[in-house]
């Protein structure tokens, strides 16, 4: 099982657009924790990891969308934003693991999701100035208080995300990469 | 379930109810376009008395449409605040540390708060008139052309609806999910910083193995029937568009071209 | 731990905008050392009903008792209940996540008060019970596992914490039949050894056989309540009971002499016996 067929890329593509819908309702009602671990962050990663940079680029997209029109979160006005940065996010992180081969599973993971958190995230901190505040000084303002005051959520991730790759390997349910 | 697939759609009646989905989502960018456009006094009367409009044909209740701005009084603040204070900092007022208050950085504050209220409630009466169904339906119709770049457009449409089938299968699991845990004793709603951080593993892990189980048994299932790629999937009939639809869109493009010649 | 229920009463409102009554003025009690099984329709409120003792759910109306005193009063130790009740709930093994088999089912220590030695030990008889080689399965990866295995994994993991209470939600659906008779013979064991067992289960034939006693509840009222010898006996003659009181009834047909004392198959076998052997003794 080394490769997964298109049917099955695009169903796990819609289960994590499902589930960047579903995740935040299930932290919404877990005071603080929302904020903290960026539950729409987590299947759009995945999908960009497990599926390749296309879908994971869709998920990116389609998830905040979605979860916008169904519960409203998040509010339109961070939309663009949003889908800007996670489409970044699952775009990169499937480009990445498919140029990447170390031959050690955790390595590629590390070093994909490092490489395009930090991307999507200059890239939604110049998006979000551009819309909201135009300028060069802004610019700057907006671009590195996102980065520090986001740390706490992208360690977790860093920590929970190969946990999960890991979790399904172990399940069968996604091949093993080498 | 049928509260939250309805999002935040309100039933009713009104003429912007009974538009076309594709027509509102393409006026709502040409509205879009205006609001953003509006520099001068004039300009900005035409975009606001054209938002007001929207709002008395939705016959929504104004509270309703104003909620989502409502929830964001901090947020408008910030944006204002970062702009007055930093934007021209060649001509302040005064300055003080790192803070350049100016008038043309007030200036700017007030529009873009003003641009990104209008914008809100115009995308508010979008969702609120039209069920998120016909939303992505829409929006399917509308990519349709980026098949010509090579973008798998019907593949990109059933995804979507798939995903949409599977929000209300996964919260349910999740809930399930997250009873057992609760009752195995996982802490989610502790105060230490360090507990509530690890209690998203036994949340988290479980769901994304159980959705992906499903994910496996779905596509199990539909390549046994034949399934390969959505090309040969039944299109629904599309309906064809309205007189009123096409006034609307003159409409705004009438109003976009005012605006532009105001410019001028 | 004696749980007593008063005036119990729980709604919400679904998603549809609905008001759901999903259990009314709900009045009953366990006592420790019970092997009560809970048993109604389909959406009758049977799962609300354990969720509720579990402390999972918060009554609308009504309190829950566990050896006198109220679960949902503010003073109540919360730890101290996840400690007391356990819970497995249908298709137990989605809770898995851990790396190891031994991690997992120590999940449920993580906040009591046993030292490193004593979760070992505790962690190993919860997997031995459950039929496990200890040294084999403890580092294997729980998810890795069959189906079968999965489910015994996390069922160790709710009795590795030893509640003095354990409440099961329909645990021998899907079960092959050996699976059952092992699983309720584990069960009845816990129960000599002083748990107090709830169970849900639409299985007859496993409650008559090993329930003392039942809770009946429709349409989230509780309808009767009792020894479960003595509901079964009540039902035998014009609704469905248990196989062996369905045999009796076709093989008396219509005498029904057979049925007056018939709800297990031992019973059956020993009025037959009677019947055409002339045999006295129940054995």
């Amino acid at each position: 099982m080394k490769k997964m067929s298109y049917v099955k890329l695009s169903i796990i593509t819609a289960v994590s657009i499902a589930l960047c819908v579903v995740l935040p309702m299930a932290f919404h009602s877990i005071p603080n924790a929302g904020s903290i671990i960026l539950p729409m962050h987590i299947p759009v990663l995945l999908c960009g990891l497990i599926c390749g940079p296309f879908f994971g680029l869709l998920a990116g997209l389609a998830g905040p969308l979605l979860s916008n029109l169904f519960t409203g979160m998040p509010p339109a006005a961070f939309l663009p934003q949003m889908m800007i940065e996670l489409a970044v996010y699952g775009l990169i992180c499937g480009l990445m693991m498919k140029m990447i081969r170390t031959k050690k599973v955790f390595v590629d993971l590390y070093i994909s999701l490092i490489v395009s958190i930090i991307i999507g995230r200059v890239v939604a901190g110049i998006a979000k100035a551009l819309i909201f505040a135009p300028g060069n000084f802004t610019m700057a303002v907006w671009t590195t208080s996102y980065f520090v005051t986001g740390w706490p959520g992208i360690v977790i991730q860093l920590v929970l995300i190969p946990a999960v790759v890991f979790a399904l390997m172990k399940a069968k349910l996604i091949p093993e990469r080498y | 379930m049928n509260k939250l697939l309805a999002g935040r759609y309100l039933v009713g009646n009104s003429l912007l109810h009974r538009l076309d989905g594709r027509v509102k989502i393409i006026c709502l960018l040409i509205l879009i376009a205006l609001v953003i456009g509006s520099r001068s006094v004039s300009s900005y009367a035409i975009s606001v008395s054209a938002v007001c409009m929207i709002v008395l044909l939705s016959k929504l209740p104004p509270a309703y449409v104003l909620g989502p701005v409502g929830r964001l009084w901090l947020f408008f603040i910030t944006i204002f605040l970062m702009n007055a204070l930093f934007f021209d900092t060649l001509n302040p007022l005064y300055s003080w540390w790192i803070f350049y208050p100016s008038v043309a950085g007030i200036k700017q504050g007030f529009s873009v708060v003003v641009h990104v209220v209008l914008v809100l409630i115009l995308s508010s009466v979008l969702t609120m008139t039209t069920s998120p169904t016909e939303v992505t339906t829409a929006l399917e119709s509308l990519i349709k052309p980026l098949k010509l770049i090579g973008v798998p457009t019907e593949d990109v449409a059933m995804i979507i609806s798939i995903a949409i089938q599977f929000i209300p299968t996964l919260l349910e699991e999740t809930e399930a999910i997250k009873m057992a845990q609760i009752a195995r004793g996982a802490r989610f709603e502790s105060k230490k910083l360090k507990e509530r951080a690890f209690s998203v593993f036994p949340l988290v892990i479980p769901i994304f193995l159980s959705a992906f189980k499903r994910a496996d048994e779905l596509s199990l299932a539909m390549e046994a029937r034949g399934y390969r790629n959505a090309k040969k999937r039944t299109k629904r009939k599309k309906e064809p568009l309205s007189s009123k639809d096409y006034i609307a869109l003159c409409i705004c493009v009438a109003l976009c071209l005012v605006q532009f010649l105001l410019l001028r | 731990m004696q749980i007593t229920i008063d005036n119990l009463s729980y709604t919400y409102t679904d998603p549809s905008g609905q008001t759901v009554h999903a259990l009314q003025s709900v009045s009953c009690s366990i006592n420790p050392g019970d092997f009560t099984g809970i048993i109604g329709r389909t959406g009758c409120g049977k799962t609300t009903l354990i969720l509720l003792i579990a402390g999972l759910l918060t009554p609308t109306k009504g309190h829950i008792f566990l050896d006198g005193r109220d679960i949902n009063d503010k003073s109540y130790d919360r730890n101290l209940l996840r400690q007391s009740i356990g819970v497995v709930f249908q298709y137990p093994e989605v809770q898995l996540f851990e790396t190891t088999v031994e991690k997992d089912v120590a999940f449920g220590l993580t906040y009591s008060r046993l030292g490193s030695k004593e979760k070992e030990d505790r962690i190993e008889w919860a997997l031995e019970t459950m039929g496990f080689d200890f040294e084999k399965i403890r580092k294997q990866s729980p998810l890795a596992l069959s189906g079968g295995e999965k489910r015994r994994v996390a069922i160790a993991g709710v009795l590795a914490v030893k509640p003095k209470i354990l409440i099961f939600d329909e645990p021998i659906a899907g079960l092959d039949p050996y699976g059952r008779q092992n699983f309720m013979e584990l069960v009845s064991r816990l129960n000599d050894d002083g748990t107090t067992i709830i169970m849900i289960s639409h299985n007859m034939d496993a409650l008559a056989e090993y329930t003392k006693r039942l809770i009946v509840l429709d349409e989230g009222k509780v309808i009767q309540s009792g020894k479960t010898r003595d509901i079964f006996l009540g039902w035998g003659r014009d609704t469905r009971g248990t196989e062996p009181q369905q045999i009796a009834s076709l093989i008396s047909k219509g005498k029904n002499t057979l049925l007056d004392d018939v709800v297990t198959y031992d019973d059956l076998i020993f009025a037959l016996k009677k019947q055409l052997l002339g045999v006295e003794q129940h054995e």
